[in-house]
């Protein structure tokens, strides 16, 4: 037996010491194998006149373009502003400590840098944001009317029968009509209660005193080609540091609003792209959330301020229905995303159409490594009681037309798709309070359903419905649906 | 990688395109033959060699010195093979020769040295996963690591893939055994 044989055989036994029980057959077959490898033809000939042709090709381009421009697409993502701030630190900040001048005053500062890195909550007075609804509703609707008019002007002529289905910007040539379906909501989990009339909201708060300090230690610095010492009231509100090294990362720091991103920091891009992954190669969930705990911790990410975090699998969908019709390739990819969702005060924070909201980390399953983070904020919040609905009636009103913010239009000839909701979950949903040309993120306590018999989510997209409880909120709900405004359309017909 | 490969495709990168011809050298063999295995066509298998020895002179700048520069190549040659199969026969899902409806395809072009009814007794029997790994590793005598970064699988699935494949023929040749009996 050859050497190649005798390592084919013992790779085999390695995965399996079982098959040497036919150690006779199994050499056979590799023999065939072997033996059936095909003469190639190749030739000399062949081998000589390529060579030449690549080596003058090689000459060419070396000839045209001796140097190669780094691609670093990372960094153009980045506002000039921020690669600013970043070169300015690093100039500034080894500048600082190497300096004999004022090492004592700089010290001070820098000690008393920094974020409190504990959870801040601090309880306001009854109904201190002001009345939820305010101005939200007709500000809210005249830029869903903005939007479809938008959209719908784009888009080519699209009719009636397309709103709420988005599409702006196709041609209507060519376009597969949508599948319509009307959903039915029904209730099938058990009876609850709301114990207290009034709830907490929460409004995240931030703090300009690290903003404020740091510009005072880079201003204290003279740069040598300008001077930025005659700043008054400065503040440095965006930093974006590297590590620079292969496979080092990039932090982009919003120090206006205490948020921050992680992103890998490619030096040198692997371009070739072999095919999409074969749905064996996908790690488990344990193994993505353990390597997205890694990055998180080791850029001191509070995890205790978050649930526990779950692989997004909302690509399996997508993926699902490519299989479905003809025979396409289906695309895996490549980034998984870790969800990190908020809690506070014990409830988990959900978006208005039901998803666990938090940070989220991006995992390269290919790689295997934590690629990217974002989302990332300080947890300071304040808080302030508002009255809530009690009445489980009106609140299952609410979650049975589809949600506070209902995104589905009941189109006639279309398929009923039954939803049906479990017993709700006490959480947060964030909604946003406008004031005038401005608006703030709320955190207000809800309810969340989950939809109970659509596990694979082909015909519901939903996870959850949502029902905020805050009496404003549903009060200016009761007539019905106005996120995406029926007016707007009526002016296209 | 070898060290000496590592510092050729260091000076590459650094503009010195003159050193490229020894890559070439070490490796235009294995991806003629890789590529012929998979077309079974002397012609095609030299157009697309030379295919893809021009893309990976063109982007060897941006070739992560990390990695496996013989993986690298081969995924190149393997994704030329697929254009190539794509641009014939577009409404086909066809990744190599053994795919082809028309035997003659692949009779017409296979010398006569090789023995053909061998051939295609195992290659025609199996899908196109478990062919490209009996290609590679019998034929092309790679590590499971390389198949790995090659086809994009882990190193463990490529190993079982292989294992499955021996498997699958082995129970094949005892099937063809039985119904032999009992037909004669």
């Amino acid at each position: 037996m050859n050497k190649e044989i005798k390592n084919i055989l013992a790779d085999l036994y390695k995965l399996d010491r079982g098959l040497s029980q036919h150690e006779p057959e199994l050499i056979k077959i590799i023999k065939e194998l072997l033996a059936s490898r095909p003469d190639s033809g190749f030739s000399q000939e062949f081998k000589d006149n390529l060579k030449t042709e690549i080596m003058k090709r090689a000459e060419e381009i070396k000839a045209s373009n001796p140097q190669r421009a780094p691609i670093l697409p990372l960094v153009a993502r980045f506002s000039y502003g921020l690669i600013g701030a970043a070169v300015m630190l690093m100039i500034v900040v080894p500048a600082i400590y190497l300096s004999n001048n004022a090492p004592t005053s700089i010290l001070n500062i820098s000690q008393s840098l920094g974020f409190d890195s504990s959870p801040e909550l601090k309880q306001l007075t009854q109904n201190a944001f002001g009345r939820l609804s305010g101005s939200q509703d007709q500000t809210t609707a005249t830029i869903g009317a903005d939007m479809m008019l938008a959209r719908s002007q784009s888009g080519g002529g699209m009719g009636a029968v397309e709103v709420g289905f988005g599409g702006g910007g196709m041609s209507t040539i060519g376009m597969i009509a949508p599948d319509y379906y009307n959903y039915q909501f029904s209730y099938v989990g058990d009876d609850f209660t709301i114990d207290e009339s009034e709830m907490d909201v929460f409004k995240r708060y931030t703090s300009d005193n690290v903003q404020t300090k740091l510009a005072q230690l880079v201003k204290s610095v003279n740069l040598g080609f300008i001077n930025i010492s005659s700043l008054s009231k400065a503040k440095i509100q965006n930093l974006y540091i590297v590590e620079d090294k292969e496979g080092g990362y990039a932090v982009a720091l919003g120090l206006n609003d205490e948020t921050a991103s992680i992103n890998i920091n490619y030096n040198q891009l692997y371009t070739v792209e072999p095919d999409s992954l074969p749905p064996s190669d996908i790690p488990s969930d344990e193994e993505i959330i353990k390597e997205s705990n890694g990055l998180l911790a080791r850029f001191g990410v509070n995890l205790q301020n978050y649930d526990q975090p779950t692989v997004d699998r909302s690509w399996k969908l997508y993926y699902d229905q490519q299989g479905r019709g003809e025979d396409i390739a289906r695309y895996i990819p490549e980034i998984m995303e870790v969800i990190y969702p908020i809690i506070i005060s014990g409830k988990t924070v959900y978006d208005e159409g039901g998803n666990p909201s938090g940070p989220r980390v991006s995992v390269n399953i290919r790689s295997g490594q934590a690629n990217g983070a974002w989302g990332i904020s300080s947890n300071n919040y304040q808080s302030s009681k508002y009255a809530v609905e009690q009445d489980p009636v009106k609140i299952l009103a609410v979650a049975l037309n589809g949600g506070y913010r209902r995104y589905y239009y009941d189109q006639s000839g279309g398929q009923t798709i039954n939803v049906e909701l479990g017993t709700p979950k006490l959480s947060l949903t964030a909604v946003y309070n406008y004031q005038g040309e401005t608006y703030e993120q709320l955190l207000v306590p809800a309810l969340v359903f989950p939809v109970v018999n659509n596990a694979d989510q082909t015909e519901f997209y939903q996870q959850n419905i949502v029902v905020p409880l805050v009496k404003d909120l549903l009060d200016q709900n009761d007539d019905g649906v106005k996120v995406m405004p029926m007016p707007a359309i009526e002016t296209l017909r | 990688m070898k060290i000496n490969e590592r510092r050729i495709i260091k000076s590459c990168q650094a503009g010195n395109l003159e050193q490229f011809g020894l890559l070439y050298e070490q490796y235009v063999k294995k991806i003629y033959n890789f590529t012929y295995y998979k077309t079974t066509s002397r012609e095609v298998a030299e157009d697309l060699t030379s295919q893809t020895f021009f893309k990976a002179l063109n982007g060897i700048g941006r070739f992560d010195d990390k990695g496996s520069f013989s993986a690298w190549l081969y995924t190149i040659a393997r994704n030329t093979i697929i254009d190539h199969y794509r641009s014939q026969r577009p409404e086909s899902n066809i990744e190599d020769a053994w795919d082809l409806y028309d035997d003659s395809d692949i009779e017409n072009e296979i010398d006569v040295q090789s023995d053909l009814k061998k051939v295609k007794k195992y290659m025609t029997k199996l899908d196109p996963a478990q062919r490209e790994i009996v290609m590679l590793r019998v034929w092309e005598d790679l590590s499971y690591k390389e198949i790995a970064l090659i086809t994009g699988k882990s190193e463990q699935n490529c190993r079982m893939i292989f294992s499955r494949t021996i498997a699958k023929i082995r129970q094949e040749a005892l099937i063809a055994l039985l119904i032999i009996i009992f037909l004669s």
